[in-house]
């Protein structure tokens, strides 16, 4: 199974980077609209940049639902690296004592703050330079460091650090007190997700926005659970084994159900709310289906996927990739809605592109500084 | 095979980055920030492979993998 964990983290990695294109997808489908349809240009108001003229009729189309389809499908990325990293915590505790040195747990956070704060700086220069986005004043940089503000998947990066701090009083209770965490933990995670129904249909009013704007993506409560498991599974491994074998087609079958429920549910949601759009959070259903892949990718003991040595070394090298995936993600979706506007309306040919550049990019940078002078810096550059 | 100087030229390669600090046997690679997260599915994987045994998560223990006297003490038990 720890063998697994590597192949499943490359799956994740990849997952994060087909979850962010598609991001940019829906972006250029419905917000960009007016950048290649005449028609949607001539309704819009002011075409003064920046342009605010969204346009959802191709909500339901086939690039719609094919967008949708990828997005609800990598659900199990974020899950799957927290649960590495609590498995690890698990490692490093010692399953004997179950304690986690502050020595180890200072280690690992210099290790994930370095490479950060290296490339959260590096963000803010190149949007100052090329976007001219320049925050007012320094608090405006400090705030945005410690919420992972410099751009939107740097959350993960606070977030991991919150649960490495919070692991010597997870560790005990993973050791001998699991089934109390994990009921504990996802039932803290279900309240959070909760208060996006209620928010969504305009119930709880103030209580709700405020409980709702305490638990961002960057604060732990709202992905503890998936931290909680991997540590239960680390100290526990013996007793889940049997357990992943004697119910790996309930997971398999169970992923499924819960992949197509999730779109339902999206749907369902769309629908009642009457909005034109709304925007995606982790549903009750999606929450279940990523944990049920991800039982099931660890339960089927012979399971062969197609180029399973590729995936794993990029399961290897998944948070260099992360820190620098999503700002060529934003190049390379500025110069298509520059120069080929076109492009934006045929997400087919734009996917693969901004797939493309978002994992070949990272991987080139890394492959460069590991063979020049500067490879002493790759730790510091890509942890 | 010299198991700890096949561990040590993946360490340092790999982990490392070739860095080329010296390695001691009873280093603690975890204190010394060298295996992470992923570090240790690395390890792990490259131990399986290199000298052809299975590890049982069961032995995916800091007694087993903190530095590379205890990998090498723990290959030359499975071999």
């Amino acid at each position: 199974m720890t063998r697994r964990f590597l192949l499943i983290m490359g799956l994740g990695i990849l997952g994060v980077i087909l979850n962010h294109s598609a991001t940019f997808g829906y972006q250029a489908t419905f917000d960009l609209a007016w950048r290649y349809r005449p028609e949607v240009a001539a309704s819009c108001e002011d075409l003064t940049p920046p342009v605010r003229c969204p346009n959802y009729d191709q909500v339901h189309s086939a690039t719609y639902w094919g967008l949708t389809a990828v997005r609800r499908f990598i659900a199990f990325g974020v899950p799957v690296f927290l649960m590495v990293s609590g498995y690890f915590i698990a490692f490093a505790a010692g399953r004997k004592d179950a304690r986690i040195q502050w020595p180890i747990l200072k280690v690992r956070v210099v290790g994930l703050l370095i490479p950060y704060l290296l490339w959260s700086v590096i963000i803010f220069v190149g949007q100052a330079l090329f976007y001219n986005r320049v925050y007012p004043t320094a608090w405006d940089y400090i705030s945005r460091l410690l919420i992972g503000g410099a751009t939107g998947s740097y959350y993960y990066i606070p977030l991991i650090i919150q649960l490495y701090l919070l692991s010597p009083i997870l560790v005990p209770l993973a050791k001998n007190h699991w089934k109390w965490l994990l009921v504990g933990t996802a039932v803290l995670m279900l309240f959070v997700e909760g208060l996006r129904y209620l928010q969504l249909f305009g119930i709880g009013g103030t209580a709700v926005n405020t409980l709702i704007s305490f638990t961002p993506l960057w604060f732990f409560p709202r992905r503890l659970f998936w931290f909680a498991l991997g540590i239960v599974f680390g100290f526990h491994i013996s007793d889940f084994k049997p357990f992943f074998t004697r119910h790996k087609n309930k997971f398999v079958y169970g992923a499924v159900v819960f992949y197509f429920l999730s779109l339902v549910e999206f749907e369902v949601l769309l629908a009642l709310s009457g909005q034109p759009w709304i925007d995606f959070f982790s549903t009750y259903t999606t929450t279940i289906y990523a944990g049920l892949f991800t039982f099931a990718l660890l339960s089927v003991d012979k399971l062969k996927l197609p180029m399973t040595p590729q995936i794993t070394d990029l399961g290897a090298k998944a948070f260099g990739i992360y820190l620098v995936h999503e700002q060529v993600l934003e190049l390379v979706g500025t110069l298509m809605f520059r120069y080929t506007p076109w492009l934006l309306g045929y997400q087919i040919l734009y996917q693969p592109i901004m797939i493309f550049f978002a994992l070949a990019v990272p991987l080139l940078l890394m492959y460069l500084v590991s063979r020049s002078p500067a490879k002493k810096l790759y730790k510091y550059s890509f942890g | 095979m010299n198991v700890s100087a096949v561990l040590k030229d993946y360490i340092r390669k790999e982990l490392m980055n070739g860095a080329n600090g010296d390695l001691d046997e009873s280093e603690n690679l975890l204190a010394a920030g060298i295996i992470d997260s992923l570090g240790i599915l690395r390890l792990v994987s490259f131990v399986e492979e290199k000298f052809g045994i299975e590890v049982p998560d069961e032995d995916v223990t800091i007694d087993n993998f903190q530095s590379v006297k205890s990998m090498t003490d723990y290959v030359a038990a499975q071999s």
